[in-house]
């Protein structure tokens, strides 16, 4: 009797172990630690009416994606802006979040400080018939941004890159150009190009970069069409006067057929699992694995049950430098559950790549935290009726035992 | 006698004049280095197994060969002179360049005037062609920023080249350390991080090539400021090249506290039993704490939300620095702790970040206390906002 006593408590132990067990795990999973950087943000040198950017990341040392949110306070408060309100973060998916500031027309020189505050979710559940207080950890990022009414003119040119190019092609010149400046600036890039033996000037030509904000840094690609250059060996000038950067190049101007052009897609991306409604982000990797600057476009489509439910093209060629990898990004929203075929190639220089795909899983309806919620429930329904007859079952034979007796 | 004096003179200088002018030279040829440096001016050490004596000469036009890549050695300079049937040795001397001796040639002595020892050559060291350091995110560049409470992964990679063999490689050591520590020092989380397996990709680039990739796992509390990512590369001939390259590391700033705080069972008109909550410093600053709360939604006054009935904000009390677990009357309460107040209050707490490896110290406590006045239902539930601040 005894013995069957102890086995009782353990079988009837066991759901209850396993429910502690699946509470516990949701609560740790819950306690994540979410962190910013940097720290604090200084923005030096701001004109009123002016523009300072710089972006901030976000951390977490939890796999689960969490959401977070983003306000601000403070005296600067609303000149700060930021990306998005509500963002989502993992550890492994850092989150990169633009911070610009937008000073006011009216505002007298000086320092002036606010906070952009990173809220993540709240700790702890309330207790039935106790008061309790719910901790919602947050960091608060401390910005200072220094009015200033002197214009500063200061950028940096860097990066400088040119490509050989086949008679009759573009040649390709790649450069950065960082605005450390407070005041918008469209820079002069100037060309020189030389000859083999750097004696006889051939060609010169100015090209003058898109408007670049205060704080930005952009990567510019310009054109030189080669129709005028013999082929051989040719040395170029680049220079970029505002910023008085400059570098000596040279570059080939080869036969037609002598640059081999190659790419790969090299995987379409997409989150495995989604929900109905979603608005995913398809992202197809293109790398240039040639010899030459390829102009690429991928076509691809979605497919639900062996029908295309929509086609993937991009609208523009993208342009893809030697030796980079760019993306090629698609959005989409399913409207029923199941499971969805993506796949797609890309076309470029008359080739194409080989075809990649990949699968698209969409649930029906529910939500994760839901279907634990039902989980928990039907566990602790099953508990609660094995206790009960277990009970009810002990009873019966006490009192069949004391009959007995 | 007169007579045969000088005749005898001459004799015997002619007899003895070769005794003391005797040399008996070795002869060799030094290669290019692959790279094509020249072994001009380096130092050839010759030397007798037997005795251990040792004579040196230099290589090329500076030396007694006055020609390029050749070297001359007179082995009757040995404290032992050389003699006919010895076997002596020769190589090039290590010295600074790192264009080690590839190899150590034997020469016999022989009758003849001089003897040809066979070719030496120097072993070109390997040589890093660039080095980037970074973390999964590639933009703003030079830039890491940490995880709160892990560790972020970071990669110092390069193409490096051996002329000889790039499979001739035998140990890479890359250390990441900040501006406050040195290459060399030991490991601490801190500052100083060492990686000795680092993964080599002899597929990558031409056949003298490979890419280099040294994984470093940084810790959450990590220095800010400049690093360096510093990788030295020794092949089997002890031919050693080394590159270093700096990043930045970011401040972060991460907060870690316990959940929720359960004051018990409401009871009217009593001051509740002192709660603690744990804050931890979770990034790589100094931080303080900016504290505020609400009932249901914020500003609305509340410190908890009851139903009908409310506490109000002033009513939650805290204590940043003492804890006091006595039994407090009402006014007791209001002397010992201070108000939660709705708009967010800053405050000096000098929470410094971890810096012991093997435990974490970087946290405190912070104590809790709320009052329920009367007309108070049974369940309460309210907000309490801790943001951290770099101090």
């Amino acid at each position: 009797m005894g013995d069957n006593i102890g086995r009782y408590k353990m079988k009837g132990r066991l759901p209850l172990v396993i429910l502690a067990t699946l509470i516990i795990l949701i609560q740790i999973t819950s306690a994540t630690n979410v962190g910013v950087s940097p720290a604090n943000i200084n923005f030096k040198n701001v004109l009123r009416d002016g523009y300072a950017e710089r972006p901030i990341t976000v951390t977490i040392d939890a796999e689960i994606a969490t959401q977070i949110e983003i306000e601000t306070y403070g005296n600067t408060a609303d000149w700060i802006n930021f990306s998005s309100e509500t963002l989502s973060v993992s550890k492994g998916n850092p989150l990169q979040i633009i911070i610009s500031v937008n000073p006011p027309s009216d505002i007298p020189n000086g320092n002036y400080t606010g906070f952009l505050r990173i809220k993540s979710s709240k700790l702890g559940n309330s207790q039935e018939g106790h008061a309790t207080g719910i901790v919602i950890p947050t960091l608060d990022v401390h910005i200072v941004t220094e009015i200033t009414d002197q214009e500063i003119l200061d950028c940096q040119a860097t990066d400088f890159k040119i490509f050989n190019a086949e008679q009759g092609d573009d040649i390709i010149l790649t450069l950065n150009i960082e605005n450390q400046g407070n005041i918008k600036i469209t820079p002069k890039t100037t060309l020189d190009i030389w000859d083999q033996t750097s004696t006889n000037l051939v060609e010169q030509k100015e090209f003058y970069s898109t408007q670049i904000t205060p704080t930005k840094k952009d990567q510019f690609t310009f054109k030189i069409p080669s129709s005028s250059l013999d082929i051989g060996q040719y040395w170029v000038d680049v220079s970029v006067p505002d910023c008085y950067s400059s570098q000596t190049l040279t570059f080939d101007i080869l036969e037609e057929g002598a640059l081999y052009a190659a790419g790969t897609l090299q995987k379409i991306i997409v989150e495995p699992w989604a929900d109905i409604n979603d608005i995913i982000l398809i992202t197809a990797m293109f790398q240039n694995t040639g010899e030459k600057a390829l102009e690429a476009r991928f076509v691809g489509k979605i497919m639900y049950q062996n029908k295309i439910v929509q086609l993937l093209e991009s609208d523009e060629p993208l342009f893809v430098p030697i030796n980079e990898q760019d993306n090629f990004q698609f959005y989409f929203t399913p409207k029923k559950a199941g499971k969805y075929i993506i796949s797609g190639r890309v076309f470029y220089d008359g080739k194409r790549t080989y075809e990649q795909s990949t699968i698209l899983n969409i649930k029906p309806g529910s939500t994760l935290s839901s279907i634990l919620k039902i989980t928990s429930y039907i566990i602790l329904i099953v508990i609660i009726s094995i206790l009960l007859y277990k009970i009810r079952k002990e009873r019966r034979s006490y009192f069949s035992l004391k009959s007995r007796r | 006698m007169k007579h045969y004096f000088f005749p005898i003179l001459l004799l015997s200088a002619i007899f003895i004049f070769p005794l003391t002018t005797s040399a008996h030279w070795i002869v060799g040829y030094v290669e290019d280095a692959l790279d094509t440096t020249s072994p001009n001016g380096r130092t050839v050490r010759l030397w007798n197994a037997t005795n251990s004596q040792e004579i040196f000469t230099i290589v090329g036009p500076s030396g007694p060969s006055e020609t390029s890549n050749v070297y001359m050695i007179d082995c009757e300079l040995l404290t032992t002179p050389c003699q006919i049937g010895d076997n002596l040795n020769l190589t090039i001397q290590n010295d600074e360049s790192g264009y080690t001796a590839k190899n150590i040639v034997q020469t016999t002595v022989t009758e003849a005037g001089f003897d040809m020892a066979p070719n030496l050559s120097i072993n070109t060291p390997p040589t890093f062609i660039n080095l980037t350091i970074e973390d999964t995110l590639t933009s703003p560049l030079n830039e890491i920023d940490l995880t709160p409470a892990t560790t972020t992964t970071t990669n110092c990679f390069g193409v490096i080249q051996d002329h000889d063999d790039i499979a001739s490689i035998s140990t890479i050591q890359a250390e990441f350390f900040s501006s406050s520590s040195a290459f060399g020092n030991p490991d601490d989380n801190n500052d100083h991080y060492t990686n000795s397996t680092c993964e080599i990709n002899t597929s990558y680039g031409t056949s003298i090539q490979a890419m280099v990739n040294c994984t470093f796992n940084i810790e959450y509390y990590a220095e800010s400021g400049s690093w360096q990512c510093q990788i030295n590369a020794t092949d089997n001939l002890s031919g050693s090249g080394t590159i270093s390259d700096a990043t930045t590391i970011n401040t972060l700033l991460a907060l870690g506290v316990g959940s929720s705080m359960d004051f018990g069972k409401t009871t009217m008109q009593e001051v509740s039993q002192e709660k603690t909550t744990n804050v931890t410093n979770y990034g790589n600053v100094q931080i303080n704490l900016t504290l505020s709360g609400y009932g249901q939604t914020p500003d609305d006054g509340n410190a908890m939300e009851c139903g009908p009935t409310d506490i109000s904000i002033d009513y939650m009390k805290y204590n940043l620095t003492a804890s006091n677990s006595s039994n407090l009357t009402l006014s007791q309460f209001e002397t010992i702790y201070q108000n939660l107040t709705t708009s967010p209050t800053s405050h000096e707490f000098n929470l410094n970040s971890r810096q012991n490896d093997l435990s974490n110290e970087a946290n405190a406590s912070t104590y809790w206390r709320i009052y329920v006045p009367q007309g108070i239902s049974e369940n309460c539930t309210g907000n309490i906002v801790f943001a951290a601040t770099q101090s």
